[in-house]
C-alpha cells in the first residue's frame, strides 16, 4: 500500500513548543544518588590532598592541608544545597517525534532530540545506582556533538518503557 | 582469465603484489639501514672493503626475501568478492576474518593513487562506511576492477540489480559537469590562505632562535644587543636588512605552505553529476575521492579579506566522519576558485537563492565577550606584569592586542547569523573572514539551547545545532529569535523523515 506523505503547512502557533511543555521529573530516590556520588567525588578529593603530608620538605604542609580540606568542606556544603535545585530543573518530555531533556543550574540547556536521528538506545545501571534501584537511558545519535543524551533517574519500569516507546517511534518514523 | 563481476572470492591482480612487495621494501629499508651501521661500525670487529660489501649484500637479501615473504603472505591471503550485495573481505594467515561491508552502506570510495601506482596502472581503493570504530579496508585494483567494482556500487545505490549489464565506462564517465579550477587559482588561493601560518611560523622561528640564545647563557641576548649597539656606527648594520631578511624567510615560509598546497592539490579534476560528485588531485601522488550527492552535510564558503580582494573563495564539502575521516580528512577543499555558487546550485538546487525566507537570529554582543575572554585576560595579565616592572611604555603592546581582540569581536558579532530558509539552513560564523555554513534540514541531527547566568537580564541564549558531519553554537541569539528556529528545526526535520 502506498505511503501518504502529509505537507501541511507550519506554524510556530500550532506546535507545542519546548518551552511550553510538561517535563516528567526524574525519580526522587535519584537526588540520593547525586548527593551520594557528590558525597564522593569530594572525599577522593579530600584523601588526595592528605597526600600532600608525605612532603617532609614543604613547611607548610599541615596548614595547607587544612585549608584545602576546609576549602573542600565548604564547597561540599555548597553542593549539597544546590543539588536539590538541580535536581528540580531535570525532567524529560516525549512530543509525537521527539524526546527532550532539560538540565543545568548555572547553564540550564534543554536538549531534543528527533526521533528519526535515533540510532540506538540503551539502558544501563551503575553501582550507585544499582543500590537505589534506578536506571539511565541512553540515546545515541549520528550527531558530531551531542552525539549522546543521558537521561538518568527511572525506575526499571518507567526506563523499559520509555525504552520501547522510543523504539517504536522509530520504527514509525521511519515507515 | 580472471572473472571479474566479483561472483566468487577473488585475489587483487598481480601488480598489488608488486605494490606490496615496494611497500614492504620501503618500511624495512629503514631497519636495513640501521643493521649494516651496527655492523660495519662495531669497534670489535674490523671489517675489508669486500667483507663490508659481503655484509651488505646479505643484509639487503635477507630484506628482499622478508620482503616477498611479507607481501606475498598479504597477497595470496586476501581476497574479496560481492554478494548479496555486500562487499566481503577475506583476510588473515593464521586467524581468517570475513569482513562484509554492504555496499549500499559504503559513504564514500577514496582513491590513491601514488607514484608507483600509477607506474602500474592500479588504484589504491578505500571504503568509507559511517562505522566509527570500524578500520578501513584497502583493495588495490586494476582500471577494469575499480570500474566494475565502481558500477556495481552504484547499482547499489541505485537500486538497480538489473543494470549489472551496462558497461562500466557509460557509468563512470557519465559525468555532466566539469568544474574548471586552474593550478593558477590553486596558487592564489594557497596564496590567500597561507598568510597567516606564514607569519605565525616566522613568529616561532624568532621564538626557537630567541630561546636558543637564552639557553646558552642568561645574559647572550643582552651580550648581543650590547655588540650590535657598540658596532652598530661602525658597520652602519641597517634596519632595512633585518627587515630585509625578515622579510625574505617570510617569502620561504609562504613558499612552502604554496608548495605543499600546490602537491596537494595539482590539477584538480572536478567531475559532478546529478547523483555524485568526484574529486581528483595531487602532482606526484593523485588522490580522489567520489561521494553521493545525499552524503554530503555541509557545503562552507569562506572569504577572507584578500580572497574577497582578489574575487575568490575556499569551499570546502564537509562529510558526516567516522574514525579514518578523523585521521585522514574526507572534506574536500577547493581553494582560490569562484565556484560556490556552482557547487550550491548542485548541492541545493538551481532555486535555491530565490529560497524563501522562514527564520532568522543575529547574534549579540554576548558574542563580542565569548571571543575576547582569553585576550582580556591575557592582555590585562600582561598590562599588571609590565606594571610591577614600571615598563609603563610597553602597556601599549597589549592595549593593542585588545584592540585587535575587539576588533575580532565585533567582526564575529556582525557576522554571526543562523538563516532559515525554505529549502536549507545558512550559518555564518566567520570572524574577520567571511564564512558560510550551508546544510539541509535532514542532516539536523539533534539541537539544543542553552541558557545563562546573563539570560535572566538579557534575554539572550545560545543554540547548538549538530549535523552528521559539523556542529555550530550560536551565541547570544534572542531568546524568542532562537526557541522559534527551535521548534522549526525540530518540526522540518522530523516532517522530512515522515
Amino acid at each position: 500500500m502506498a505511503h501518504l506523505m502529509t505537507n501541511k503547512q507550519l506554524t510556530i502557533d500550532n506546535i507545542d513548543c519546548v518551552e511550553n511543555l510538561h517535563y516528567t521529573p526524574l525519580e526522587g530516590k535519584y537526588l540520593k544518588v547525586l548527593y551520594v556520588k557528590t558525597l564522593f567525588i569530594y572525599l577522593a578529593f579530600m584523601v588526595l590532598a592528605l597526600f600532600l603530608l608525605l612532603a617532609d620538605t614543604f613547611n607548610y604542609r599541615y596548614l595547607t592541608v587544612v585549608g584545602m580540606e576546609g576549602v573542600l568542606l565548604i564547597a561540599l556544603v555548597v553542593n549539597f544545597f544546590l543539588l536539590p535545585k538541580a535536581f528540580a530543573y531535570k525532567g524529560f518530555a516525549i512530543r509525537e517525534h521527539d524526546i527532550t531533556y532539560r538540565s543545568g543550574l548555572f547553564f540550564p540547556s534543554v536538549t531534543t532530540i528527533p526521533f528519526c536521528k535515533i540510532q540506538q538506545v540503551s539502558v544501563r545501571q551503575n553501582l550507585i545506582t544499582r543500590m537505589f534501584g534506578l536506571y539511565t537511558i541512553d540515546i545515541v545519535n549520528g550527531a558530531q556533538l551531542l552525539a549522546n543524551t543521558s537521561i538518568p533517574g527511572l525506575a526499571e519500569e518507567k526506563a523499559n518503557e520509555i525504552k520501547v516507546l522510543i523504539i517504536e517511534s522509530i520504527r514509525n518514523e521511519g515507515k | 582469465m580472471r572473472a571479474n563481476d566479483f561472483s566468487a572470492p577473488q585475489r587483487m591482480s598481480f601488480s598489488a603484489f608488486v605494490i606490496f612487495f615496494l611497500k614492504y621494501l620501503r618500511s624495512y629499508t629503514g631497519f636495513l639501514f640501521v643493521l649494516v651501521l651496527m655492523k660495519i661500525f662495531n669497534p670489535d670487529n674490523e671489517y675489508t672493503f669486500g667483507e663490508i660489501i659481503g655484509i651488505i649484500l646479505s643484509f639487503l637479501g635477507g630484506v628482499l626475501a622478508l620482503a616477498t615473504i611479507s607481501a606475498f603472505l598479504n597477497y595470496y591471503f586476501k581476497k574479496y568478492y560481492v554478494e548479496g550485495g555486500n562487499l566481503v573481505f577475506i583476510h588473515g594467515v593464521l586467524q581468517k576474518e570475513k569482513t562484509s561491508i554492504p555496499l549500499c552502506k559504503i559513504q564514500s570510495l577514496r582513491m590513491k593513487r601514488g607514484f608507483m601506482y600509477r607506474l602500474l596502472d592500479m588504484r589504491g581503493v578505500s571504503f568509507d562506511t559511517l562505522a566509527s570504530n570500524t578500520a578501513e579496508i584497502e583493495l588495490i585494483l586494476d582500471d577494469k576492477d575499480w570500474n566494475m567494482l565502481f558500477n556495481q556500487v552504484e547499482m547499489q545505490e541505485n537500486g538497480l540489480e538489473e543494470g549489472l549489464e551496462i558497461g562500466q565506462d557509460e557509468t563512470v564517465n557519465n559525468r555532466n559537469r566539469r568544474l574548471d579550477v586552474r593550478n593558477v587559482n590553486l596558487i592564489k588561493g594557497a596564496f590567500c590562505q597561507n598568510h597567516l601560518k606564514g607569519m605565525v611560523i616566522l613568529a616561532g622561528l624568532f621564538v626557537t632562535l630567541w630561546n636558543q640564545l637564552m639557553s646558552v647563557n642568561d645574559k647572550a641576548a643582552v651580550y648581543v644587543i650590547d655588540y650590535a649597539s657598540a658596532h652598530i656606527d661602525f658597520s652602519s648594520f641597517p634596519l632595512i636588512v633585518l627587515v630585509s631578511v625578515a622579510f625574505i624567510l617570510y617569502i620561504v615560509m609562504l613558499v612552502l605552505w604554496i608548495g605543499k598546497v600546490f602537491f596537494q592539490y595539482f590539477n584538480m579534476d572536478i567531475q559532478m553529476d546529478e547523483k555524485q560528485l568526484f574529486f581528483e588531485s595531487g602532482l606526484v601522488s593523485r588522490n580522489s575521492i567520489r561521494f553521493s550527492y545525499d552524503k554530503i552535510c555541509t557545503v562552507y564558503v569562506k572569504r577572507n579579506l584578500i580572497e574577497r580582494w582578489l574575487n575568490c573563495c575556499t569551499i570546502m564539502l564537509k562529510q558526516a566522519l567516522n574514525a579514518t575521516d578523523e585521521k585522514r580528512g574526507a572534506d574536500v577543499k577547493i581553494y582560490g576558485s569562484n565556484e560556490a555558487g556552482n557547487f550550491l546550485d548542485w548541492w541545493l538546487g538551481k532555486n535555491y537563492a530565490s529560497s524563501n525566507l522562514v527564520a532568522s537570529a543575529s547574534s549579540g554582543y554576548g558574542l563580542l565577550g565569548y571571543v575576547i575572554r582569553y585576550d582580556f585576560l591575557l592582555s590585562l595579565l600582561a598590562t599588571v606584569v609590565l606594571c610591577y616592572y614600571g615598563l609603563y611604555t610597553w602597556i601599549i603592546v597589549p592595549v593593542v592586542y585588545l584592540l585587535v581582540s575587539l576588533a575580532k569581536g565585533l567582526s564575529a558579532v556582525r557576522q554571526s547569523r543562523i538563516t532559515l530558509k525554505e529549502d536549507y539552513l545558512e550559518v555564518s560564523n566567520g570572524k574577520f573572514a567571511e564564512v558560510k555554513n550551508y546544510f539541509k534540514y535532514a542532516n539536523v541531527e539533534v539541537v539544543r539551547i542553552v541558557a545563562t547566568p546573563f539570560t535572566p537580564h538579557f534575554h539572550r541564549v545560545n543554540l547548538v545545532v549538530s549535523t552528521n558531519g559539523t556542529s555550530f553554537v550560536m551565541r547570544s541569539l534572542k531568546e524568542q529569535e532562537a526557541r522559534e528556529i527551535y521548534e522549526w528545526l525540530l518540526c522540518r526535520t522530523s516532517r522530512l523523515s515522515s
